[in-house]
């Protein structure tokens, strides 16, 4: 009994991001295999179908290596004290807006009044730059109406079976879908920030090996088999993240996750400051701009 | 030329924000204040602008407004960030500016944001004050 506990507490879990689901899986386990070989430790992989069972499996201690989605690893180190040690070489998460290819929406003009939107969860970067996206496409927010999919795959289906209007899909999903289901979308927006990113987060029991781990993820693509896996899975290296790298994504994600407001005029301004004053404050009008 | 902080410096900074016609595009929704200074040159005075919709309406010296974001660093990095060494995103990122304010709206800005310390860049300026 011992022994057998010994066994299974010596065992390391290995997750990654929900959206990862798909398509990409088998390179997932490929890479759990990869490292076990690497780090000589016995590792299970185990994916998640949504967000939800994702995160609560990683935040019930389960799991001592997770790759994750920013917002999601932030919570990780806040809350269980895991360190995001590596991520995708200039790679970073982007968004796409989505529509229906044979529908008639091309551009915000087409929008109808109210808008179904189907996103995977309120809680992820993806849905935060998806409205973005409307933001600047001077929608207001009380015309958008969301369907929560729990997953990117769940967006693709909302979208394809008219569900939804339109979708905030993660680049990645859409770059990695199957032809067929590419040409049945068309992208109407983008994001293009490079600014926040996935990472490789350990827990306390992989803290010995951090380093060793973080070199072994670094040098995959010098490594024959490790390149080959770097292209399934779409990356062209890894990284090690940096500490201010990590602070400046969990004060965004802390900022949105407790509601903070964008300074807008539409939205509230933080100013609250009468139009008058604002001619009081052109010192010298007739030079233009002071 | 105008001495790098000063308020002929910042007003001209206001000037050159009107010739760009694409930040005043993307920040037509924006309202704020805010605030830089060099962080090893306390003798310096900060100064600060206000843009309402997307022009800047007020350039000049930090006069105790309320401000939205405060922006500051090293003489060295202010250096590097108005030469275009380093781009606004990797100061950001790398917390060679120091940023005190929404970084959610930061980041919602980001072309913006970058197209604003270029333009701080694009005025001629004498560091050796």
């Amino acid at each position: 009994m011992n022994e057998e506990w010994a066994a299974s507490n010596s065992i390391l879990n290995f997750t990654v991001d929900p959206n990862y689901s798909g398509k990409n899986l088998p390179g997932w386990f490929l890479m759990n295999t990869y490292l076990q070989r690497h780090l000589g430790q016995v590792m299970h992989f185990q994916p998640h179908d949504d967000f939800d069972s994702g995160r609560a499996a990683v935040l019930s201690g389960q799991f001592d290596l997770v790759y994750a989605n920013p917002f999601d690893w932030v919570q990780y180190q806040q809350k269980l004290a895991f360190r995001p040690i590596v991520k995708p070489r200039n790679h970073f998460d982007e968004v796409y807006l989505c529509g229906k290819a044979d529908g008639p929406m091309h551009s915000p003009e087409d929008f109808p009044e109210r808008i179904r939107i189907a996103s995977a969860h309120p809680g992820t970067l993806v849905h935060m730059v998806g409205l973005f996206l409307m933001d600047k496409a001077d929608i207001d927010r009380a015309r958008l109406e969301f369907v929560f999919t729990g997953s990117y795959q769940g967006v693709l289906k909302a979208l394809l079976q008219g569900q939804a209007d339109l979708g905030f899909l993660f680049d990645e999903v859409y770059l990695s879908a199957s032809k067929l289901i590419r040409e049945r979308l068309r992208i109407i927006d983008q994001s293009d920030d490079a600014f926040a990113f996935h990472a490789f987060c350990i827990g306390p029991r992989l803290f010995p090996q951090q380093d060793m781990l973080t070199d072994l993820l670094c040098a995959m693509e010098a490594d024959a088999r490790g390149k080959v896996l770097l292209d399934d899975l779409g990356f062209a290296g890894f990284e090690a993240v940096t500490e201010d790298e990590i602070a400046c994504l969990s004060t965004l994600a802390d900022e949105y996750i407790s509601g903070h407001e964008a300074i807008d005029i539409r939205a509230t301004s933080s100013l609250e400051v009468a139009d008058t004053a604002f001619v009081v404050a052109r010192e010298d009008p007739g030079e233009g701009t002071n | 030329m105008a001495k790098f902080m000063s308020t002929e410096w910042i007003r001209l900074v206001g000037k050159q924000w009107d010739t760009h016609p694409e930040i005043q595009k993307d920040l037509k929704n924006f309202n704020a204040t805010w605030e830089y200074y060099i962080e090893d040159r306390p003798d310096i005075p900060h100064v600060m602008l206000f843009c309402k919709a997307g022009k800047v309406i007020y350039a000049g010296p930090s006069d105790g407004r309320r401000r939205d974001f405060i922006m500051w660093t090293s003489m060295d990095n202010w250096k590097k960030i108005l030469s275009g060494e380093l781009s606004g995103k990797a100061a950001l990122m790398t917390r060679k500016l120091k940023f005190k304010g929404s970084m959610m709206t930061a980041m919602k800005y980001m072309t913006p944001f970058n197209i604003h310390l270029s333009i701080l860049g694009e005025i001629p300026v004498d560091f050796d004050i």
